[in-house]
C-alpha cells in the first residue's frame, strides 16, 4: 500500500478555544490509484492533505507513506519524504518568483537528486510551456503558472501526488485541460493521486471518492 | 539539494539588485568607517610602541626619583659602584623633535632601537661626538645635526649619546631615569641604603604616551562605533526586508522538501559570503578614509598630547583582519533576529499576514520596553557616572534608547495627526504613513542617531571654540612674541629691546613631574599682564603676591583634576614644598602646567635657557618696532610673531583637533541619508497593493507621488525635531562627563540655534532628495502594473 492513514486527529487553538478539525480519519491509497477528497469549507480537507504531505504534524494517529510512518518523524525526516516520495500541487501555485519557468520545472527533481532533462522537456511541451521556459512566473497568466506548478511536481516523478484544489484559481475551460494533463501524467508515471476539490465534476473523474464532514470520513 | 536551494535563494538577489546593493553598500560603508578609524588607531599605537621600545618602556624596569625630579649623576655613580647594572636615560624636545639620550656602553640591548646603518660611525657615537639616529623627518627638522637614518626609529624621535642630549636640552648633569638591566649581580646592596629617594618603576605593558592618548583613541573608536551602528541599521533593514520578501519562497522550499535546518544554514552562509565581499570593499574604503584622516590625526596628537605619530599609513594584518571580522560580526548581529524568526516560524504560517502583523506588534512592544530600560539607565548614570567608560556607557544608553523609542514616538504623533484630520485624503495619508512606519523605522533611527551626533558634537565643538577664543583673548595679551635662536641672541635681543618697549616677559619653562604627573613649569615675571588677564577658577588670597614672592605655586585645571589638588595643598618642586595658591583654566592644553616666580625658577633650573619672550608695547608702535628690530639686529622676521599670528596658530591647532570628528560626522549623516534612500526604494516595490486601491478610487499617480514625497519629508522633519533634544543631551554628556574624563577640563555649554536650523534644513533636503526618485517612479508607474494588483497576477 502506498499510503495508509489511521485514526488521525488534529486540534487547532482558536480564539473560541480548541477546535478539533480531524477526528480519527483513516484512508488508504494504492499505487496508480486516484482518490478525490471532497467536503465543505472547514471540513478538514486541506489539513488532512498537509498532514499526509508532512507539512504539519498530527496530534495522534499514523500516516504511513511507502512504508514509513511520517507522523513521528522530525522536520528533517519529513522534509526527506516531501523531497523524494511526495509531490504537492498547491492552489496558490507557490512558484519561486526569482527562477525562470525552466528552473522552476526542474527544481524539485534537482532537490531530490534526479536529473532527467528529456522528461522535463517533454513535460514542458505537453503542458504548452516550451515558449515560456525563459520567462519568470510574474510574466505568466494564472493558468500557465498552475501548469508550471504541476510540471514541477511531476518532473520529480513522485510516488504520491497530493493536489490541493489545483484548478481552484482557473476558469472552467483551463481547469478541464489542466485536469486532463494531471490524470494523464499520473497514469503514465504510476503514481498515486490524492486530490482535494470542491468540484463534484472533477471528483467524478477520480477512481474513488471520499467525503469529509466535520473532521470525519462519511 | 544544496545547489538548487542555493540557486533559489541567490536568485532573489539577482532579481532584486537594488536590495543586494543596499545590503552590500550599507555593510561596506559601516566597515569602511569603522576600519578607517581602527587603521588610524593602529598606526598611532604602532608609533607609540616604537617610541616605547626606543626608551625600553615595555621591556625594562627603571628607577626614578620619588618626587619626579631629575636624578643627579652622583646617585647614578653610587648605584654603579654598589653593583647595580643601571643605565641613564634623558629625554626632551628640540624644535618639536623628541631627543632621547642614552649611554650606549651601559644601555641594555634594545634600548634606542637603533641599527648601525650605512654612514653610522659607531666610534663617533660612542665617543659622544654628536651623531644621532632618527627618521627622515628628524633629519629635515634638525639639519644642523649629523642624523643617521634608521628604519626602526620612532616617528619624530632622535636617539643620541646622553652627554649630547643633556647639552642640546640644556639639562647638563641631569638624568630622567635609570634603566635596570634584566640580569643583576648577586649580592648587590639594597636600593634603600644607596638611594632611598629613588623608586622602582616596573616595565609597563603600555607606554606613557599610549596611556595619555587612550582617551583620544577611545573617542575616535566611539565615533567609529556610532558610524558602524548606523551602517548596521541599514544592513539590518535590508536583511529584514529580504527575509520578509522571501518568506513565501522559504515556505515553498520547505514544502518541496528542504529542511528548516538546511535553509537556516544556507541563508546564514549566504549572508556571510556577502559580509566577506562587503567587508573587503569596506576595508579598502577604510584604508582610503584613514589615509585622508591620518595627517590631521597626527597633527592633533602632536598638538594636544605631544605624541609623535607617523603621518603615513601601513597595511597592517591585524587591522584588515579586524575589519573583515567586524563586517561578519555586524552581519551576524543584524541577521540574528531574522534567522531566529525564520527558525521559529511554522511551515504553514509562513505567508500569513496576520501572523506577520502580530509578530511586528510584539517586536514593537519589545523595542519600547528596551528603550524604556536604556533611558532609565541613562538617567541613573547622569547622576552617578564618573570616568570615561561610564561616560561612554551613558552616551550609548541615551543614543540606543532614543533610537529604539523612535518608532513608538512617531506612531503616537501619527495617530494624533490621524485623529485630527478632517478630509478623507488626509485620513488615508496618515493611516498609510503609520502602516509604512515599520519599514522605514530603521532608516529613521539611523537618521536620528546621525542628526543627534551632529547636533551633540557640533554643540560641543562650538562651545569649545567660543570658550577657547575668549580664553585666547585673555591669555595672549603680549603684542609681540620673539623666538630667539640661542642664549647669545636672546641676550643681545633683551639689551636692544629693554629701552624700547613697555615690558619684556620672558617665557621660560621646563618639563618636570609634580604629584607624579608630567608638567610644564613656567617661571613668570611679576607684571600686571598676568594679574589683570589670567582668570582663576579658584584662588587663595593675594595669590599673585605670594607666587611672585616665591612662596606659592599656581597650577592649571588639568593638573589639579588629575592629581586631585586643591587650593592650599602642598606640592614638591625640585625638593621644595610649595602650597597651591591658584588654579586657572587652561583650555586646549592636554598636560599639566604650573607657574612659579621667575627668580625662583632660575634658582631651581639654572641650566634652562630662556629663548622666547613676550613683549608689551603700544599696539600702534609695534609695527615700527618690528621693522627697527629686523634692521638693527640679526633677528629675522620669521622669529617675530605678532599676537594675531599666534592666535591664528592656536586656533589652527584647535580646528585640526576636530577635523576627524567633523569628517566622521559628515560621513555618518551621509550614511543615514543613504539608508533613507535605500529603504524608500525597496519599499516602493512593495507599496503597489496599498496605492492601487487609492488610484482606482480616483487619486492620480502624480498626486500619489507627491504624497509619497511629502510623507518622507514629514517623517524626516519629525525625526529631526526629536534629534534636537537628543543632540543637546548628548552635548551635555560630552561636555560634563566625557570631556572632563578625557581631557581634564570642564566646559560651559552654549547653544547655536542657527547651526541647528541649518542642519535641519540639510536633513529635510536629504530626505526630500532621497524620496524624489521613488516618488517619480510611482508617478510614472504604468496603469497596467497597478491593475495587476486586482487581477492577482503579481
Amino acid at each position: 500500500m502506498l499510503l495508509t492513514v489511521q485514526d488521525l486527529r488534529k486540534t487547532y487553538d482558536t480564539a473560541d478555544g480548541p477546535f478539533e478539525v480531524l477526528r480519527g480519519v483513516g484512508l488508504e491509497l494504492d499505487r496508480g490509484e486516484t482518490l478525490a477528497l471532497t467536503g465543505e469549507s472547514g471540513s478538514g480537507k486541506s489539513t488532512l492533505l498537509h498532514l499526509i504531505g508532512g507539512l504539519d504534524t498530527p496530534d495522534s494517529g499514523r500516516v504511513v507513506v511507502n512504508g514509513a510512518d511520517i507522523a513521528g518523524m522530525d522536520d528533517a525526516g519529513r522534509a526527506d519524504i516531501r523531497r523524494g516520495t511526495v509531490g504537492v500541487v498547491f492552489q496558490q501555485f507557490n512558484l519561486i518568483p526569482s527562477l525562470t519557468v525552466a528552473d522552476n520545472i526542474s527544481f524539485q527533481a534537482r532537490l531530490a537528486g534526479r536529473s532527467d532533462a528529456d522528461w522535463w522537456g517533454s513535460l514542458a511541451g505537453r503542458m504548452g510551456l516550451t515558449a515560456q521556459l525563459g520567462k519568470y512566473p510574474e510574466q505568466l497568466s494564472g493558468g500557465q503558472q498552475q501548469r508550471v506548478a504541476i510540471a514541477r511536481t511531476l518532473a520529480a516523478k513522485p510516488q504520491l501526488v497530493l493536489a490541493d484544489e489545483p484548478t481552484g484559481n482557473l476558469d472552467e475551460a483551463t481547469a478541464g485541460v489542466v485536469m486532463d494533463l494531471i490524470l494523464e501524467l499520473v497514469a503514465e508515471t504510476g503514481a498515486g493521486l490524492l486530490m482535494v476539490t470542491h468540484s463534484i465534476a472533477l471528483a467524478e473523474r477520480m477512481q474513488r471518492r471520499l467525503h469529509l464532514r466535520a473532521g470525519e470520513i462519511t | 539539494m544544496i545547489r538548487p536551494t542555493l540557486q533559489a535563494l541567490l536568485s532573489h538577489w539577482w532579481r532584486n539588485p537594488l536590495q543586494l546593493f543596499t545590503l552590500l553598500a550599507g555593510l561596506a560603508l559601516a566597515t569602511a568607517l569603522w576600519s578607517g578609524v581602527q587603521a588610524v588607531n593602529a598606526e598611532a599605537r604602532a608609533s607609540y610602541a616604537a617610541a616605547a621600545t626606543t626608551l625600553g618602556e615595555g621591556q625594562y624596569d627603571r628607577l626614578i626619583e620619588k618626587d619626579g625630579q631629575p636624578i643627579d649623576v652622583a646617585t647614578y655613580i653610587n648605584l654603579r659602584r654598589a653593583g647595580w647594572l643601571v643605565s641613564p636615560v634623558i629625554s626632551g624636545r628640540l624644535n618639536g623633535v623628541r631627543i632621547i639620550g642614552i649611554e650606549p656602553l651601559t644601555a641594555p640591548g634594545g634600548i634606542g632601537a637603533i641599527e648601525m646603518a650605512d654612514g653610522a660611525d659607531v666610534e663617533r657615537f660612542l665617543a659622544g661626538q654628536g651623531q644621532m639616529f632618527g627618521s627622515a623627518d628628524v633629519a629635515r627638522i634638525l639639519p644642523e645635526f649629523d642624523v643617521i637614518l634608521s628604519q626602526n626609529a620612532a616617528p619624530n624621535t632622535a636617539v643620541t649619546d646622553i652627554g649630547i642630549a643633556q647639552q642640546i636640552l640644556g639639562r647638563v648633569g641631569q638624568i630622567d631615569s635609570l634603566v635596570i638591566a634584566p640580569s643583576q649581580p648577586v649580592g648587590q646592596s639594597d636600593l634603600g641604603e644607596i638611594a632611598p629617594h629613588l623608586v622602582l618603576q616596573a616595565a609597563q605593558s603600555t607606554s606613557d604616551v599610549a596611556q595619555l592618548t587612550d582617551s583620544f583613541h577611545l573617542n575616535l573608536t566611539a565615533f567609529g562605533m556610532l558610524s558602524f551602528a548606523v551602517g548596521i541599521f541599514i544592513v539590518n533593514g535590508a536583511i529584514g526586508l529580504a527575509f520578509e520578501q522571501r518568506r513565501p519562497v522559504v515556505r515553498t522550499l520547505r514544502a518541496l522538501g528542504v529542511s528548516l535546518r538546511t535553509l537556516v544554514w544556507l541563508m546564514a552562509a549566504e549572508l556571510m559570503l556577502f559580509a566577506l565581499i562587503a567587508g573587503m570593499i569596506g576595508v579598502a574604503l577604510g584604508y582610503g578614509i584613514a589615509a585622508l584622516l591620518l595627517p590631521d590625526v597626527a597633527a592633533t596628537l602632536r598638538g594636544l598630547y605631544g605624541a609623535d605619530v607617523s603621518g603615513t599609513l601601513q597595511l597592517r594584518p591585524v587591522w584588515w583582519l579586524s575589519g573583515l571580522a567586524i563586517a561578519m560580526g555586524g552581519t551576524a548581529i543584524a541577521a540574528f533576529g531574522a534567522l531566529w524568526k525564520l527558525s521559529r516560524m511554522p511551515l504553514l504560517a509562513g505567508g500569513q499576514q496576520r501572523a506577520l502583523a502580530m509578530a511586528a506588534g510584539r517586536r514593537a512592544q519589545g523595542l519600547a520596553v528596551a528603550a524604556g530600560v536604556l533611558l532609565g539607565v541613562y538617567v541613573l548614570l547622569c547622576f552617578t557616572a564618573t570616568g570615561l567608560i561610564a561616560g561612554f556607557a551613558l552616551l550609548a544608553c541615551l543614543l540606543i534608547g532614543a533610537a529604539l523609542a523612535l518608532p513608538w514616538v512617531l506612531d503616537v504623533v501619527l495617530r494624533f495627526a490621524s485623529s485630527r484630520s478632517m478630509s478623507v485624503t488626509a485620513q488615508w495619508f496618515w493611516a498609510d504613513t503609520r502602516q509604512q512606519l515599520p519599514g522605514l523605522s530603521l532608516a529613521l533611527m539611523a537618521l536620528l542617531l546621525a542628526m543627534a551626533a551632529n547636533i551633540g558634537v557640533s554643540t560641543m565643538v562650538s562651545s569649545f571654540r567660543t570658550t577657547f577664543t575668549g580664553f585666547l583673548e585673555q591669555r595672549l595679551t603680549s603684542e609681540l612674541y620673539i623666538d630667539t635662536r640661542d642664549a647669545a641672541q636672546a641676550e643681545s635681543f633683551v639689551r636692544y629691546a629693554e629701552p624700547r618697549v613697555d615690558a619684556i616677559l620672558p617665557i621660560m619653562f621646563t618639563q618636570i613631574s609634580i604629584a607624579n604627573q608630567p608638567v610644564d613649569i613656567y617661571g613668570t615675571r611679576d607684571h600686571t599682564t598676568y594679574r589683570e588677564n589670567w582668570m582663576m577658577l579658584a584662588q587663595a588670597e593675594k595669590h599673585w603676591d605670594t607666587t611672585f614672592a616665591g612662596e606659592t605655586i599656581i597650577v592649571n585645571e588639568q593638573l589639579a583634576r588629575r592629581a586631585g589638588l586643591a587650593i592650599g595643598d602642598v606640592v614638591t618642586v625640585q625638593g621644595r614644598q610649595m602650597p597651591i595658591a591658584g588654579i586657572y583654566g587652561d583650555y586646549g592644553n592636554p598636560i599639566g602646567q604650573a607657574i612659579i616666580a621667575e627668580p625662583l625658577f632660575q634658582t631651581l633650573y639654572p641650566n634652562v635657557v630662556t629663548d622666547r619672550f613676550g613683549l608689551r608695547i603700544a599696539p600702534e608702535r609695534a609695527q615700527d618696532f618690528v621693522a627697527d628690530l629686523v634692521r638693527d639686529t640679526d633677528l629675522t622676521s620669521a622669529q617675530i610673531i605678532n599676537q594675531a599670528g599666534i592666535k591664528a596658530l592656536s586656533l589652527e591647532v584647535f580646528e585640526r583637533t576636530f577635523t576627524v570628528t567633523s569628517a566622521l560626522n559628515v560621513l555618518t549623516l551621509a550614511v543615514a541619508g543613504f539608508a533613507i534612500l535605500m529603504s524608500l526604494l525597496t519599499l516602493a516595490g512593495m507599496r503597489l497593493p496599498q496605492l492601487a486601491p487609492a488610484w482606482a478610487m480616483g487619486m492620480t499617480r502624480r498626486r500619489l507621488g507627491k504624497l509619497e514625497l511629502t510623507r518622507a519629508v514629514i517623517l524626516a522633519a519629525l525625526t529631526t525635531l526629536l534629534a534636537l533634544p537628543l543632540g543637546l543631551a548628548l552635548a551635555y554628556a560630552l561636555l560634563s562627563v566625557v570631556n572632563v574624563a578625557a581631557f581634564g577640563w570642564k566646559l560651559p555649554m552654549y547653544l547655536f540655534p542657527s547651526d541647528y536650523l541649518r542642519l535641519g534644513v540639510f536633513a529635510l533636503l536629504a530626505a526630500g532628495a532621497a524620496a524624489l526618485w521613488p516618488a517619480l517612479r510611482l508617478a510614472r508607474t504604468p496603469p497596467a502594473e497597478l491593475l495587476k494588483v486586482f487581477s492577482n497576477e503579481r
